[in-house]
């Protein structure tokens, strides 16, 4: 607050007192005082005017600031009303009673939703969960009933199965760090799990895979590294090019990383597109192509990876390749 | 467990059709099964049937998975593996330290599941797999080795030709679709498409006819391959 604002919020007073001084002036005249006389009498009002006047200034000042920087120093800025210190002026008394109605009214609000939120992020888990039963049966009755239209229901029921854990992912992805089970795990295994997922899908898109180069262990979570890893799979098969989609999985143990490698010989990526792929809801150029993209694989990916401690990049050329690239950290010293 | 007899699968599973499913498909894989069909006393139904394997939901009228687990391992050590909807790393933590041996989550997919099945079986049966040939038309295949002899000679196959090979043999005078041979390799961890499978067999028969037995593999046009 500048010393302008407080004179242009007590103009009123200010313009009493000058008029008050002028009548009592002409008044003081009228009754014979002396000029200067009346100029002390004058010079001493001023005075302590202004004394009064700057004292309240500074004192107002003081109040506006320190309430500044509790709010500053809270995280969640609508508890003010509750952490402030309290008030003496019955005026800002007024005040502060609004802001703790406003303020208390919100935070209901805030509770509800969060409540109504965490409800039905719960129920849909537990959808997810109930829908499971069902889509085993369908794969049951498909596999003991191989026919060429079992296959297609089969390829079918593949797909839907990915969009459910799609689904129960995106749900739990605030909450990974309460759900991870973290084991010394074959990234072959991971492998051939997400493989194994996908296989009437890949079979009907006359994929091959060549892992035969995927070694090594890491340390991690096997069900969200089989989600990120099978999200990557399904990209590489969505945008393939006109050749038969080849993949070429391959692991390496660089000097502070296990890095898995994911290789397509699908579109590719533009170079002004890269950087973009792992943004909420982007789905650049191929996608639009794709006509089925929503952007959202590439996003769960990466915000999985940097709560799992993985790193992911990817590279490409258009016309030729892309590879997404993971880096599990190595834990040396957790082998004693 | 005497090594005549094929192991016996005990299914604890609420849902009536993949119960049911359940039921063929291990039959069809070679397993004795009986499920639990009566959920107020399983146990005795444990105890009577003496299973190799127990299959087992978690989520049961009544009593659940774990609870059951808990009162098995009191009387047996049977290989318990759980079959779930939930998939939290709380629940496998709970399946395995209550004396489950394994755990998989629905939708599982089948080859993982038998592939399972099997693992766990070999684990508590300490009966070596002993080295075996299959002869047919003279001509022996050791899937251990990896090589077919005929007469005198003998050939080394490649990891994919052997796949291919073994599946031959083993369901010799039947028509095999492509497609089949596709999805069997792909269950043994040889992920090709159907280009690479013609490759293979062509190879296959390269390889056949130096040994001199040119006409083994058949093509039905349309229809797959048969020897």
């Amino acid at each position: 607050m500048k010393f302008s604002d407080y004179i242009n919020d007590h103009k009123k007073i200010l313009l009493i007192c000058f008029a008050g001084s002028l009548f009592f002036s002409v008044l003081l005249l009228f009754f014979g005082i002396g000029i200067s006389e009346l100029s002390l009498l004058l010079l001493c009002f001023s005075l302590i005017l202004f004394i009064t006047i700057w004292t309240d200034y500074l004192d107002k000042r003081r109040r506006i600031r320190s309430l500044l920087s509790t709010l500053d120093s809270l995280d969640q800025k609508y508890l003010l009303a509750e952490i402030a210190d309290k008030p003496d002026t019955e005026f800002e008394k007024a005040y502060f009673h609004l802001l703790k109605t406003a303020l208390k009214n919100m935070t209901d609000e805030i509770a509800e939703s969060k409540r109504l939120n965490l409800e039905y992020r719960d129920y849909i888990e537990q959808w997810i969960h109930e829908i499971k039963v069902p889509i085993t049966g369908i794969e049951l009755v498909c596999e003991n009933n191989k026919t060429d239209i079992t296959r297609k229901i089969m390829v079918q029921t593949e797909l839907i199965e990915q969009e459910v854990e799609k689904v129960l992912f995106y749900a739990r992805l605030d909450s990974v760090e309460k759900d991870y089970l973290i084991k010394e795990i074959s990234l072959k295994d991971c492998v051939l799990e997400v493989l194994a997922r996908n296989k009437q899908f890949l079979i009907q898109n006359n994929v091959c895979v060549h892992t035969d180069s995927v070694t090594d262990t890491v340390y991690s979570d096997q069900k969200w590294v089989c989600f990120i890893l099978n999200q990557i799979l399904i990209n590489s098969i969505k945008y393939h090019s006109k050749q038969p989609p080849v993949i070429q999985i391959v692991s390496h143990n660089a000097e502070n990383y296990v890095v898995l490698s994911v290789t397509d010989n699908g579109i590719g990526i533009k170079p002004s597109e890269i950087s973009r792929v792992f943004d909420k809801g982007f789905v650049g150029s191929n996608g639009r192509y794709a006509a089925n993209a929503t952007g959202i694989g590439l996003y769960l990916c990466e915000r999985l990876c940097a709560k799992l401690g993985i790193g992911i990049d990817i590279e490409s050329e258009i016309g030729h390749y892309t590879t997404v690239l993971l880096y599990f950290p190595r834990n040396d010293h957790l082998n004693i | 467990m005497p090594s005549t007899s094929t192991p016996k699968i005990l299914l604890i599973e609420d849902d009536p059709l993949i119960r049911e499913e359940l039921h063929i498909l291990l039959s069809n894989a070679g397993y004795t099964v009986d499920s639990v069909t009566d959920f107020g006393t399983p146990l005795n139904q444990v105890r009577s049937f003496s299973p190799d394997l127990i299959l087992l939901d978690i989520n049961l009228p009544g009593q659940d998975g774990y609870a059951l687990c808990t009162s098995i391992r009191s009387f047996s050590a049977t290989p318990i593996l759980f079959i779930t909807g939930r998939n939290t790393a709380m629940d496998e933590l709970q399946a395995l330290t209550l004396g489950g041996d394994d755990y998989i989550t629905k939708p599982y997919n089948i080859p993982i599941l038998l592939a399972r099945i099997n693992l766990l079986l070999r684990r508590y049966n300490t009966a070596s797999v002993e080295a075996y040939q299959i002869e047919y038309k003279g001509i022996q295949l050791n899937p251990v080795a990896g090589t077919l002899r005929f007469e005198a000679q003998e050939i080394e196959l490649t990891k994919t030709e052997l796949k291919i090979m073994h599946y031959l043999f083993t369901h010799p005078n039947e028509i095999i679709p492509r497609l089949e041979l596709v999805e069997y390799l792909w269950d043994n961890e040889i992920h090709i498409d159907d280009n690479t499978l013609s490759v293979n067999i062509m190879r296959i028969r390269d390889k056949l006819r130096s040994l001199g037995a040119a006409d083994l593999i058949q093509t039905k046009r349309g229809m797959g391959y048969k020897i």
